[in-house]
């Protein structure tokens, strides 16, 4: 599943820009601290470098932040058209630069039968993400073929949205994990036709 | 206040959640259902994609004593 990821944003980032330190036990038995300062290269190595290939590890510390709001989308299609399916994702692909911009990140899966499309953000009011959203909805609710869900909604905190999100999913889905990190140049496409005709290749994408 | 958590590996990202609920903070972390990934696993060790990572990704490197 290809991520759109805006990636040269002073906001991008991943799990592993939160890390501060890992303790580890390597190959040799050692138990070790891997922080900046010390064991420098293995912390390097660790963010980022594959699972279980440089030893176990036995404690992660994370650096956290203040609790907000969020203003969430979500936009969920079942699809009997592949044109209005690849038409969708489009629109998605054209709006990507902006949605970035306005801090949102989301999770989004998609086939030519159906496409699920969730995004949110920190400190934004939901007529914001109303406006930004609203032609969207819309686009999706025009086109042949398409049976359509869609809201927007405000998250009072993390774990509200959490909740939702991890509660109301089963346990896995049948999608085929590649991984794609596009650059916004990619993103800012003068053929989005072509980049939505790649993805839609895909038995799934996902958006981030 | 409590900026910083460490968790011994085993934790899963619903337990780390709740700890920083209680404590009025947001976690950079995965979501699933159940929240069964783990903090200290996989899920790191690939990155760490996040619903909210855009926001929270400055100064990885600067608060560690």
């Amino acid at each position: 599943m290809p991520d759109l990821v805006q990636s040269h944003s002073h906001r991008g980032s991943v799990g592993v820009d939160n890390v501060l330190e890992i303790t580890i036990v390597t190959a040799n038995g050692d138990h070790v601290i891997a922080n900046p300062y010390r064991n420098k290269d293995l912390f390097w190595a660790l963010r980022g470098g594959g699972g279980g290939t440089w030893g176990v590890v036995t404690s992660v510390t994370y650096k956290t932040h203040p609790s907000t709001s969020f203003s969430a989308a979500l936009l969920s299609v079942n699809s009997t058209n592949v044109e209005s399916t690849k038409n969708l994702l489009m629109e998605i692909i054209r709006l990507t630069p902006s949605i970035v911009d306005q801090g949102y990140g989301g999770y989004g899966f998609g086939t030519t039968e159906q496409m699920f499309f969730f995004v949110m953000s920190p400190n934004l009011t939901v007529e914001q993400t109303q406006a930004t959203f609203s032609p969207l909805f819309e686009f999706a609710i025009s086109q042949p073929g398409f049976s359509v869900e869609n809201y927007t909604i405000l998250y009072q905190d993390f774990w509200q949205a959490y909740e939702l999100l991890s509660t109301n999913n089963p346990v896995g889905i049948p999608a085929e994990l590649s991984s794609w990190l596009l650059p916004k140049d990619v993103i800012e496409t003068d053929q989005p036709e072509e980049l939505a005709g790649e993805l839609l290749k895909l038995s799934s994408f996902a958006y981030s | 206040m409590t900026s910083v958590f460490t968790f011994g590996a085993g934790v899963q990202w619903f337990e780390a959640y709740e700890v920083a609920r209680q404590r009025n903070r947001v976690m950079v972390g995965g979501i699933c259902s159940g929240g069964s990934i783990g903090v200290a696993g996989g899920w790191l060790a690939g990155g760490g994609h996040s619903l909210i990572a855009p926001n929270y990704g400055l100064g990885m490197q600067k608060n560690l004593a």
